[in-house]
């Protein structure tokens, strides 16, 4: 079992650093920090998708992964204005609706300025009603930056360009009864989770059943997060994001989700299976979930051609890509998850390598086929014996 | 070398595709129609691959091996996945790949609840001429407004959940198909399942045949096209063509058709290789083969993830035309005698130059 001070301190430590996809060498470099303090191997790739190794005990057995994203949502430059203002493009896919009032920091190649995006209002007649008719959307979002700047020439002497960084504040705030709001908690929270998870597995000298690798990848939010990081003995990858509640549904707070596919597709339905056993054998609350709007890291790996079998494990967590909200219980139960993953055996200890149709899976029983009585009398029959 | 072309077993052919579309494969459930596929290759003697998940690759060994070339038959079709059980009992429903809800009206599906399979049909939500009357028509198409309404004596989300039902689950549609005299066949899921009973049927030709192909061949009977991965994984290095065989819309202003071979020139993804596809109409016209080419507007397939998986292939795209795609499909057993035959020629044919780039197909 996690830490819930440790795991409360690794996620606000995480939130502090500015990460949206395209600019996240300092979380790469928080991840990399982090690991070594915990004797784990690990590599970088050129981008910064960190790849760390807990050698298993039986090294034969196919390895797997768990995922997660360190990138986030966040913004960028994209025209300097002429009233001193600038407007902004998103980075990842989000509402603008949620970018207002949002407190920012704008990164040059030196420097970081302060600033707080706002809707670009006509100012009508009367101030109220320019203010509810100006639309939604990222063309109708300005940055304000709080400096004296009056002019595109202002803010290009401040070393403002076209195509600087621009990172939301979290604004994190974390409640006595367990709740922790904020930006960005997609996907801190389970990062978080996954770090203290392996924190956890090395302080009890615990070994994983085989080799797993731990992929803390940088470009989720823009879709092709895992596809350059995976090693081809990897047979399965688990991905830790975050899963919107459904409205009005009976999944409580502090569950997590097993999701059995996405806008991507069906994930795969021998891990998912698996996952679903482990999380009642260890009376982990769970719900079954598809996640009919969600793209993750799952779908980033197949893309890329990897034959692997994905599943997605997620945690609770309330209004996505805006004014997020989760729980640290449903956190823990993912933790917990994981680790009963990496004590069990494979889902196929097959998938070393590509199979024999003897080993190969099933999916339906033939006998569990309903019969559905369909040898109903042909009508040219019936029509020749007159009824 | 002189290039021959072959007799289809026809019946060989029209056995596999009906036994073929009676195994539910949606994307993601495709284990059972593996395995059958395994079954007839082993049947027609040729050898295959399996990977982890359920690609196949069948591989003819031709007269050269150094460069080889691949064809690309998805197995994995349209379905629906349980997204969640209403008040009534009946559950809302994804798609598994991309179609629309009108044509999943009426739809009879057996549902895959672990190891549980229950019988259902797919309704709009508002369902009874005699309850609803008029509102029926302005009931609007799209997934949440359809239901399914299972076999089960269920009034209530408790009662459904207690058969095992939960989200998840998947649906396949039955495929009810119609192959009659006059050589139209009308099923769901033609799409691919078709095109790979086609692609069997080419196999079996060369085997039958002893056709040793110019160099080595391999079909590729892939799994979730559907999605949009099928055949980014599997390829070798060494395949230099890549041939997709997929379904091809006939409609108004399509010039795809039911008979003959319809190549595709240009999808969504955008141009296919252009020396390949004016090599494979050349190859069409030399074994009196007809053959169309058309452009699909709204269209991916396995040819596109394979170049999104980042292989540098030739890559081109063989069809059999299909009215009502991802509907009430139809094609003409023609379609699918036209592409075994082709596919049988182009396995004898030389590859194309890696660097043929300054030729100049026939016109």
């Amino acid at each position: 079992m996690i830490d819930r001070a440790q795991l409360e301190k690794t996620l606000l430590e995480l939130l502090a650093i500015p990460s949206p996809s395209g600019f996240t060498d300092e979380v790469t470099q928080y991840i990399g920090s982090r690991l070594q303090g915990l004797g784990i191997d690990f590599d970088i790739t050129r981008r910064g998708t960190v790849r760390a190794r807990l050698p298993g005990s039986t090294p034969d057995e196919p390895a797997q992964a768990v995922v997660c994203h360190v990138d986030t949502i966040g913004a960028m430059v994209r025209n300097l204005l002429p009233s001193g203002r600038m407007l902004v493009a998103p980075v990842g896919y989000w509402s603008s609706r949620f970018a207002e009032g949002a407190r920012v920091t704008l990164f040059t190649a030196g420097k970081a300025y302060r600033g707080t995006l706002l809707p670009r209002v006509k100012w009508g007649v009367s101030r109220d009603a320019g203010v509810d008719e100006t639309p939604i959307g990222w063309d109708h979002i300005e940055l304000r930056l709080d400096e004296e700047v009056t002019s595109a020439d202002q803010l290009q002497s401040l070393g403002i360009e076209i195509g600087d960084f621009i990172a939301l504040d979290t604004q994190a705030e974390v409640l006595p009864n367990g709740f922790v709001v904020g930006r960005n908690l997609d996907n801190k929270a389970g990062v978080a989770a996954v770090l203290e998870t392996i924190a956890d597995m090395v302080g009890r000298q615990q070994q994983p059943a085989r080799d797993t690798y731990f992929l803390f990848t940088v470009t989720e939010t823009v879709g092709s997060g895992a596809g350059a990081a995976i090693l081809p003995e990897v047979s399965e990858l688990v991905t830790v994001d975050f899963a919107s509640e459904p409205w009005a549904d009976h999944s409580p707070f502090k569950h997590l989700t097993i999701a059995s596919g996405d806008a991507s597709g069906p994930y795969d339905w021998h891990l998912t299976q698996h996952l679903n056993e482990l999380a009642r054998d260890n009376d982990i609350p769970f719900e079954r979930r598809v996640l009919p709007a969600s793209h993750n890291d799952a779908a980033a790996a197949l893309a890329a051609g990897h034959d692997v079998r994905t599943a997605v494990v997620a945690y609770a967590a309330d209004a996505s890509h805006s004014m997020e909200r989760t729980h640290f219980r449903s956190l823990e139960n993912v933790s917990a998850l994981l680790e009963a993953y990496m004590l069990s055996a494979p889902t196929f200890a097959h998938d070393t390598s590509t199979t024999t149709v003897s080993d190969f899976s099933h999916q339906i029983e033939a006998d569990g086929l309903p019969d559905t009585h369909r040898d109903i009398p042909r009508p040219a029959d019936v029509l020749r014996r007159g009824g | 070398m002189n290039i021959e072309k072959l007799p289809i077993d026809e019946a060989f052919l029209h056995k596999a595709l009906l036994e073929m579309l009676a195994i539910p494969s949606p994307t993601g459930f495709t284990d059972e129609l593996v395995r059958y596929v395994c079954a007839r290759l082993d049947e027609v003697g040729v050898p295959y691959s399996l990977s982890r998940r359920g690609t196949i690759t069948a591989t003819l060994t031709g007269r050269q091996g150094e460069r080889s070339r691949a064809v690309a038959n998805h197995l994995d079709t349209i379905g629906a996945a349980v997204t969640g059980i209403h008040d009534n009992g009946r559950l809302s429903l994804k798609p598994i790949g991309t179609w629309s809800s009108r044509f999943a009206e009426g739809g009879r599906v057996t549902v895959f609840a672990g190891d549980k399979a229950y019988r259902g049909q797919v309704l709009p939500l508002l369902a009874s001429g005699h309850a609803f009357n008029e509102r029926i028509d302005q009931l609007p198409v799209g997934w949440d407004q359809v239901e399914l309404r299972i076999n089960q004596p269920v009034h209530s989300a408790e009662d459904t959940r207690a058969l095992g039902i939960g989200e998840g689950d998947f649906v396949a549609f039955d495929s009810d198909p119609e192959w009659d005299e006059s050589g139209y066949i009308t099923a769901r899921h033609l799409d691919n399942k078709a095109g790979a009973a086609a692609a069997l049927a080419a196999l079996k030709a060369l085997v039958d045949n002893q056709v040793t192909p110019a160099v080595d061949l391999h079909v590729m009977f892939t799994i979730t096209e559907e999605v949009g991965t099928g055949a980014g994984t599997s390829l070798e290095d060494r395949v230099a063509e890549f041939v997709g065989i997929d379904i091809g819309p006939v409609a108004p202003g399509q010039n795809a058709r039911e008979t003959g071979v319809t190549l595709c020139a240009q999808d969504t993804s955008g141009p296919f290789d252009r020396l390949l596809t004016g090599e494979l109409r050349k190859l069409c016209r030399a074994h009196d083969i007809n053959c169309q080419t058309d452009v699909f507007r709204y269209y991916y397939s396995d040819a596109n993830s394979a170049i999104v998986a980042g292989h540098d292939v030739r890559h081109g795209l063989v069809t059999f035309g299909t009215d009502a795609t991802h509907g009430y499909e139809r094609t003409h057993r023609d379609s699918l005698y036209s592409i075994a035959a082709l596919l049988a020629v182009y396995a004898q044919a030389e590859l194309l130059d890696d660097h043929a780039i300054g030729s100049r197909p026939a016109a």
